[in-house]
């Protein structure tokens, strides 16, 4: 019996040093199959979650449909206008382009997924989405809401992939000013207590003017953000400890807590939304 | 049956864990859901189910996260098999051992982790964020618990394994 019992606890311990050290292949392999297999029951809780959410915010907004009905007939007004007023600058900026040898825009292709989880971890911030490498969803494709850039991919199963939230410290964007074209390095800076989320541009030319309200974008560089995608607006801004450059708090533009549909980003040429003709010609 | 039972419960309580949401009061800790089914796990079945759910467990929490895999496991390997060595010594079905070895059990499976993540240097977290984090794993474990254990001991008298043990 005692000799049994030993065997046991010797065979646990291996068992959990085992499962401690496997190799990073095999570990992502269980977790695949774990998140697969709860995928579709995280999926239909959040989706009655935010079925029930939606069903309370209507009987909420009874009473304000005619003011709200009201005020997006004058938005879609105000919108169409200015579809009118970009599809001629489009041409504009179409006809340029072929004078001066530009390829055209890259292709962006959206993969659109629904948010089934959040991290809850509390360590990162992260989101789990319900389409995976089945779909085409691979690690570091950038992910973006309607308002701009969430995140990018950072593991994928089959069916589901995980998000590294631009609210995370580990997740940093190269990054531009679009009023000044300043670059700088967009991070992070995890979790406030009033919930909003805050990243800091860093590494920003200290001679270059950087106001409050400046809406800063990707600059395409580093390889895995395509170039253009909003990421926020500065808030504030201060010089940095040795003086040599300047930061700046931005406020991320998409409401990161409250997602619910986004889209992976599949660029036939990542980190780059234009190239030169010539230079795509001289590649092998 | 139990072992029907058990991935039930294990299922449910991963996927209510990860929908309720975290605040910065208790240093974004997760609820404990998972933690609390090993609790009640090891305070009323026998040592083999005890592990059994702490190896499930662990696993399922470290597959739904970026943790490395097996951490959760081990923590509570470890603390359900404490707990099942010290049950006779408490009153198994009485809320206060609930809160108390539902607080201890997170606190001390979050401190394990973290110090797994700081030693890896996988999270780089300012100090005052750490201490919150175990304060509101203590306090979430203790609020958390005695509410699952409560379903799970339902669940258990409409499957009729209560009356089964308690005849035993």
């Amino acid at each position: 019996m005692r000799e049994r019992r030993f065997t046991i606890w010797v065979l646990l311990v291996l068992l959990l040093l085992v499962l401690l050290n496997l190799p990073a292949g095999r570990s992502l392999a269980i977790k695949n199959a774990v998140r697969s297999a709860l995928a579709p029951l995280q999926e239909s809780a959040s989706g009655g979650l935010a079925r029930l959410r939606e069903g309370w915010a209507t009987v909420r907004g009874l009473g304000g449909m005619a003011v709200e009905h009201q005020r997006m007939a004058v938005e879609v007004a105000r919108l169409q206008s200015e579809v009118r007023d970009l599809k001629s600058l489009e041409r504009e900026n179409e006809q340029l382009r072929a004078v001066l040898g530009f390829a055209s825009r890259a292709e962006r292709d959206l993969i659109p997924a629904e948010v089934i989880a959040r991290g809850r971890d509390g360590w990162w911030q992260t989101l789990r989405i319900n389409k995976g490498g089945a779909h085409g969803v691979a690690v570091n494709q950038a992910v973006i809401s309607v308002d701009g850039l969430v995140g990018k991919v950072i593991s994928v199963s089959a069916q589901t992939a995980d998000v590294l939230l631009v609210s995370d410290p580990t997740c940093q964007v190269s990054a531009q000013i679009l009023r000044s074209g300043a670059f700088g390095v967009v991070a992070g800076r995890g979790p406030q207590w009033d919930g909003t989320v805050i990243c800091r541009m860093d590494f920003i030319n200290k001679n270059i003017p950087v106001q409050p309200g400046d809406e800063v974008i990707t600059s395409g560089l580093g390889g895995i953000f395509p170039r253009g995608l909003l990421i926020g607006y500065v808030d504030r801004v201060t010089t940095d400890r040795s003086g040599l450059y300047q930061s700046a708090d931005v406020i991320s533009k998409a409401d990161l807590g409250t997602l619910q549909y986004v889209f992976a980003l599949r660029t036939a040429t990542p980190g780059a939304a234009y190239t030169r003709s010539g230079d795509a010609e001289a590649l092998p | 049956m139990n072992q029907l039972a058990l991935i039930f419960a294990l299922m449910v309580g991963a996927v209510i864990q990860a929908l309720v949401p975290t605040t910065g009061w208790t240093g974004w800790a997760p609820a404990p859901v998972l933690g609390a089914v090993v609790v009640h796990y090891a305070l009323v079945r026998p040592r083999g189910l005890v592990l059994e759910v702490a190896l499930l467990a662990g696993l399922i929490e470290d597959g739904l996260s970026q943790v490395p895999l097996g951490t959760s496991s081990f923590g509570y390997a470890v603390a359900g098999l404490v707990i099942e060595h010290f049950r006779d010594d408490v009153v198994v079905r009485q809320w206060t051992t609930h809160v108390v070895f539902g607080a201890l059990v997170n606190a001390a499976v979050t401190f394990f982790a973290m110090l797994m993540l700081l030693k890896d240097g996988l999270i780089e977290p300012p100090f005052l964020h750490l201490i919150l984090r175990l304060a509101g794993a203590l306090l979430l474990g203790a609020v958390v618990t005695p509410l699952v254990f409560a379903a799970l001991e339902h669940m258990d008298r409409t499957l009729g394994h209560v009356d089964a043990e308690a005849g035993a």
